[in-house]
Parts: structure tokens; C-alpha cells; sequence
């Protein structure tokens, strides 16, 4: 039964989301389309590049942030939230990006400052993204000679 | 009857498509070669048992001794390296070359969506430039239009939302980072190779689908975006990964605008560096935190001051080299900006410091005598907490000392006794001169035993005993290390 404060969400995989439409604003872009359409009752909408298990991960973190009112009960749950790996996370990443879900990039942000954190050095941080060396031997070289304070 | 190897490896290392073919015509059980042999009788070479043929193909194993040949230690055992590079001619380099080529034949103009400065070679160029067509189809439409905030619906969107809530967030000044600074989200938006997502080699996420097939090697934007969350320690090591990061972290300011130097960057910094740093923020410098950089200068930090008319914290406890005198000369320089000046000042751990300079203090600072004497959470002494943190709200963190009038950081009492004394002159809470604590739980040792350690600190009993139980724990540590007082002389006082 559709609710009248529920929104109707369809993921690229052509699955239908319904959440609650206070949930359904979090997203920015979701809020944006509410708006132009100008409808409350029911938003359909298709989500063109968000699969549906990014959705569904939108809507679980939603209703769950909602019902956590208690801020240590709250960090706790998000911190485990946020616990998964590169993959997800990139997932997580994509969707709060392209739903503009400011609290959920910020998680997913923070999380990726954790994986930064615990790298020792440059090539680690490489390796863990995939980011090539790009930089020319020169400016390399000059690169050490600035930072050549911090190393003994 | 031994074995006759060709000193040429079969599968010689660099194989090129034609020539892999070539060792492997075996004819009527000959291994035939294309090349003709020095020694021996022209191309043909017996092969006779099967186990030969085995040990031909065989570069996995563990090859005993004999008669191997040295063909075989010259040729490497690891198949990939034998395998060539490129068997169906899929030069990545030219394919793109060839793309590009054409478009520019269509006479399509993507140059300016591509940053300048990229410092790579031509190859990378061109790479990056048809990703943005490639990974973005509905800019064929929407461009020169509505730049970053409409695409929509490609894989490389994160970048167009990316760029459209940053500007929606304007100026964060919760926290450093996040939104970024204006320039820096004009060139994000004016399209570059950084709009990639990352090629995740790292074997956790081997079979992560990266949406976007950009080109490989880039930093993806949530490590961007991430930046905010590092510390200097951190934002210093990830400046040197690849260029896009370096331009990232170096121009900008909202990272920088607030420094806090901690161990180990705190024995390294010097004036010079401490000034590099704190340009980055470019004037809009507002916390400055120096926890124990003794190489500091009355100077150097003149000149941050003078270059950051907006600081408003300032903490350098520890900095020895730092004179009251100079702290008061910066702070007036603050002063004389026009600026709202520092509010917050912590200079715990400086010597010298008389009534009159802290009555000086309390003018700059804007002290009414009324405010300063909210009661704080008790400090204790410790020694990962000596100073008081510039998060703390007080206004300055060093007092007078009931006991010898000086201008010092106080410390409270933990111990229970202590604790519960309520008169202000029975209080147990004093600089660390006059009152002796114990280094580990802070309590006063002036009535019980204490251990004195190697660098002149204090351990009660109790304390004492727990270092010497951890250290038996590990018996293959050191006896030395900071943590653990050092037991060559144990001299019992009480």
C-alpha cells in the first residue's frame, strides 16, 4: 500500500524503493526533483546509473539514522556502517554522490581518510588506490628536496 | 646419453608475436628452431625422450643440476616474464593516438576542457582528454552549455554532483576541506583527468567494477574529498603521490587553515618550513597549534603571524626557543592588523613569564577577569597530556601558582585524598615544581615513595611496579625505551 508520505524510488534495475518521503529529501537530488515536479503523494523516478544495491544501502542507512536518535548509539551503528571494503565503499561512494546525501558522503569520506591514515608511506597509498607515479624525474627530485626535512 | 640444450632459451624473454611461434615448430619429435644453431648439426636437435620434451617446457619447476644449460639460469622462471607483452598488438599508446587523431579531424575542441599543466607525456595528454568524451556522453549535448552541474547520468557524474553540491556548500568553515575553495572548483568543473575513477589494483578489491573506464593511475574523487579529514602529518605524505593530488593539497587553503604540529613532524619543523606550511593557507590561517617545536624562533613566528592577520588560536606549549617577549610582540602585531586577533592562547611550558606579561596577555587577549574564572575540568598530570589542548575553551592555559607565585601551567590531584580537599589553600593543585607528580597517573608523590628515572622524572611505587611487571611481560624489550623507566639506578625516596 502506497502511503501518501512515501516515495516511490526506482533503481536502474527497475526495483521499487519505498521510503518514506522525509528519508526519500535527504537525498538533495531526489528533494530537487520533488520539488519540479511539484508532487507530494508520489514520486516516481528513475535513478539512471544506481543500481539497486546502492539504493537499497541508501534506504537502510536512511531508516536506520532515523530511528538512531542517541549520538553514541548512532556513531557506533555508523562506524560499523562504514567498516566494509573498497569496493562497497566506492559503491557508497557513487550513490551519495549522485544522490547528494550530504551525511552519507561525509561517512564515506571519513572512511576513506581512515584508509589514507593507515598508509606508512607514498607507495603504499599508491598501491591501495591504484594511483600511478606521475610525476617527472625532476619534479621528483625536487619534491625530495622540500620535503627532505622530514626525513632523517 | 646427456642432454644437448641449446644455449638459446626456447622461449626467448622478449618475444614479439612472430617469433613466439618459431621455437615451437616441432617436427617429428625434432625441436626445430628458426634460427640456426652455432653448434651442432644446423637447426635440427634430438629431442628423444619424453622426459626432454617436458623439461623444455618446464620453467615452473625447481631445476636440479646436471646438465642444465646456462640458457636455462639466463631465462627467467616466472612465465609471465615470458609471455609477450603485447600478443594481439593492442598498443594502448597508438589506439589512442588514432582516436585522437580522428577527432580532431571532426574538429572537436576539447583541448580547453583539459588542464594545461599536466606534466606527463603526450601519451597521458591525449588519454585524458578522451576520457572526458568517453566516459561522458550526454556532454556531447550538454556542453559548452552548463559545464559540471547538469551531467547527469554518466558514469563520471560523481564529478558533476561532485562539483554541484561543493558549490552548493559554499563556504564550509566547519571543517577544512570539504568544500573546496573556489579556483580549485573552477578547474574541477572545467573538466580534467581527475574526473577518473580509480583502477583498484590492490588484491582486497580485485573485482571491484569501477563504473567509469577513465584512465588508470588517477586519484578518485573520494580521495579528494577525503583530504579534509588528514592531519599535516598525512596531507604531507599524500602531496607526493601524483601531480593532481600535489595541486590538490598545495593550493588549497581551506586545508590549511588549521595547523596542528604534533610529534614526530615537531623535532624536524623549523622556521622555514613552519612559514612553507602556513602559506598554504594563503592569509586565511586561523589555528596554529606547535606542540613542542623547539626549533621555533621568536622570528619565524613573527612572520606567520604577520602573513595570517586572521589566526585567532594560537598554542605553542613546549617551544622553548620561544621567548614571552616574542609571543607578546606577535600578538601586538595581531593587534595592529586590525584584526579580531588571537583569542586563545597556549603557552604552557614557556619560562620567564612574569604578572606583568601575563597582565598583557589577559589585555590582548580580551580577558575580562570575570570569564577567567569559569570553572574548568581539572588538568592532570601526564605525560601525553602536559599541555592544555587548544580545543579546551579557556582563553589561556598557564595561572599563578598558590605556591610560588609564578606564572605556570597547574596541575590537579587525582588521588582520592586530594580530590576531596575543598579549601583553595589545602588544594592540591600547583605547577609542577612545587608539587611533584608521578609522569604515569599524575598523583602528587610527596608523601610516599617514589622513583626517579632517567630523564629526571617522577613514578610513584605503584606505577614503578606496573613498568617493571610489563617489562618482565617482554623480556625481549629494551631496557631504555621511553616508556619504561630506566632501571640501572632505582633510588627509593620517601
Amino acid at each position: 500500500m502506497l502511503l501518501s508520505k512515501n516515495s516511490a524510488l526506482e533503481s536502474k534495475d527497475n526495483e521499487i524503493f519505498e521510503v518514506e518521503e522525509s528519508i526519500a529529501i535527504q537525498s538533495e537530488l531526489i528533494k530537487t526533483m520533488t520539488t519540479m515536479v511539484n508532487s507530494k503523494a508520489y514520486v516516481n523516478e528513475r535513478n539512471q546509473m544506481v543500481p539497486e544495491a546502492r539504493c537499497r544501502k541508501q534506504a537502510n542507512y536512511h531508516v536506520e539514522q532515523n530511528n538512531k536518535i542517541v549520538d553514541e548509539e548512532l556513531s557506533d551503528w555508523e562506524s560499523k556502517f562504514f567498516e566494509v571494503d573498497m569496493d562497497d565503499l566506492h559503491e557508497l561512494f557513487m550513490a551519495a554522490n549522485y544522490l547528494e546525501i550530504e551525511s552519507l558522503l561525509n561517512g564515506v569520506t571519513k572512511r576513506v581518510g581512515d584508509f589514507i591514515k593507515a598508509c606508512k608511506n607514498v607507495e603504499v597509498i599508491r598501491q591501495t588506490f591504484g594511483i600511478n607515479n606521475d610525476f617527472a624525474a625532476q619534479q621528483e627530485e625536487e619534491i625530495r628536496k622540500l620535503n627532505s626535512w622530514n626525513h632523517i | 646419453m646427456a642432454l644437448n640444450f641449446s644455449h638459446r632459451p626456447v622461449f626467448p624473454a622478449n618475444l614479439t608475436e612472430d617469433n613466439l611461434l618459431s621455437p615451437m615448430r616441432i617436427a617429428n619429435g625434432y625441436l626445430v628452431e628458426g634460427v640456426a644453431e652455432k653448434n651442432g648439426d644446423g637447426c635440427m636437435k634430438p629431442c628423444h625422450s619424453d622426459h626432454a620434451m617436458e623439461d623444455c617446457f618446464d620453467y615452473g619447476r625447481d631445476k636440479g643440476g646436471g646438465d642444465r644449460c646456462g640458457s636455462q639460469e639466463s631465462v627467467s622462471n616466472d612465465i609471465i616474464d615470458l609471455l609477450p607483452s603485447d600478443p594481439f598488438g593492442m598498443d594502448i599508446t597508438s589506439t589512442f593516438t588514432a582516436i585522437s587523431g580522428w577527432l580532431e579531424a571532426l574538429e572537436f575542441d576539447y583541448s580547453h576542457y583539459v588542464r594545461d599543466e599536466v606534466g606527463t607525456g603526450d601519451g597521458s595528454y591525449q588519454f585524458a582528454g578522451l576520457n572526458l568524451i568517453w566516459n561522458n556522453a550526454m556532454w556531447f549535448q550538454t556542453f559548452p552549455g552548463s559545464m559540471g552541474f547538469e551531467c547527469k547520468g554518466s558514469a563520471s557524474d560523481q564529478f558533476g554532483g561532485g562539483c554541484s553540491q561543493v558549490q552548493e556548500k559554499g563556504d564550509v568553515s566547519h571543517r577544512d576541506g570539504l568544500g573546496l575553495d573556489c579556483n580549485v572548483v573552477d578547474t574541477l568543473c572545467s573538466g580534467n583527468e581527475d574526473m577518473i575513477s580509480v583502477d583498484l589494483e590492490k588484491e582486497e578489491f580485485q573485482d571491484c567494477k569501477v563504473p567509469s573506464d577513465g584512465p588508470e593511475g588517477a586519484p578518485h574523487e573520494a580521495l579528494i574529498l577525503a583530504l579534509g579529514y588528514l592531519c599535516v602529518r598525512d596531507l604531507l605524505v599524500v602531496e607526493s603521490v601524483c601531480t593532481s593530488l600535489r595541486k590538490f593539497v598545495l593550493n588549497d587553503p581551506l586545508l590549511w587553515r588549521s595547523i596542528h604540529i604534533d610529534q614526530p613532524l615537531n623535532e624536524k619543523l623549523t622556521d622555514d618550513v613552519l612559514l612553507r606550511i602556513t602559506n598554504r593557507a594563503q592569509g586565511s590561517l586561523q589555528c596554529l597549534s606547535l606542540v613542542d617545536c623547539k626549533s621555533i624562533s621568536d622570528e619565524g613566528l613573527m612572520r606567520v603571524v604577520e602573513n595570517n592577520p586572521k589566526l585567532i588560536k594560537l598554542s605553542v606549549p613546549g617551544c622553548t626557543r620561544l621567548s614571552i617577549e616574542g609571543v607578546l610582540n606577535s600578538l601586538k602585531a595581531l593587534k595592529s592588523m586590525g584584526t579580531q586577533g588571537v583569542k586563545h592562547l597556549r603557552i604552557g611550558g614557556l619560562f620567564g613569564v612574569t604578572l606583568k606579561h601575563f597582565e598583557e596577555l589577559k589585555f590582548l587577549l580580551g580577558i575580562d577577569n570575570q570569564i577567567q574564572q569559569i570553572v574548568q575540568k581539572p588538568h592532570f598530570y601526564n605525560r601525553r597530556n602536559l599541555y592544555i589542548s587548544s580545543e579546551d575553551d579557556r582563553a589561556i592555559d598557564i595561572e599563578m601558582c598558590p605556591r610560588c607565585q609564578n606564572m605556570m601551567l597547574l596541575y590537579d590531584c587525582p588521588a582520592e585524598g586530594c580530590r576531596q580537599k575543598v579549601h583553595t589553600a589545602q588544594l592540591c593543585r600547583a605547577c609542577s615544581l612545587c608539587i611533584l607528580r608521578c609522569l604515569q597517573c599524575g598523583r602528587c608523590i610527596n608523601d610516599s615513595e617514589y622513583e626517579e628515572t632517567f630523564s629526571l622524572e617522577y613514578l610513584c611505587s605503584d606505577c614503578c611496579k606496573q613498568e617493571i611487571a610489563k617489562s618482565h611481560d617482554r623480556p625481549d624489550r629494551m631496557i631504555g625505551s621511553s616508556s619504561l623507566p630506566e632501571t640501572g639506578s632505582f633510588h627509593l625516596h620517601g
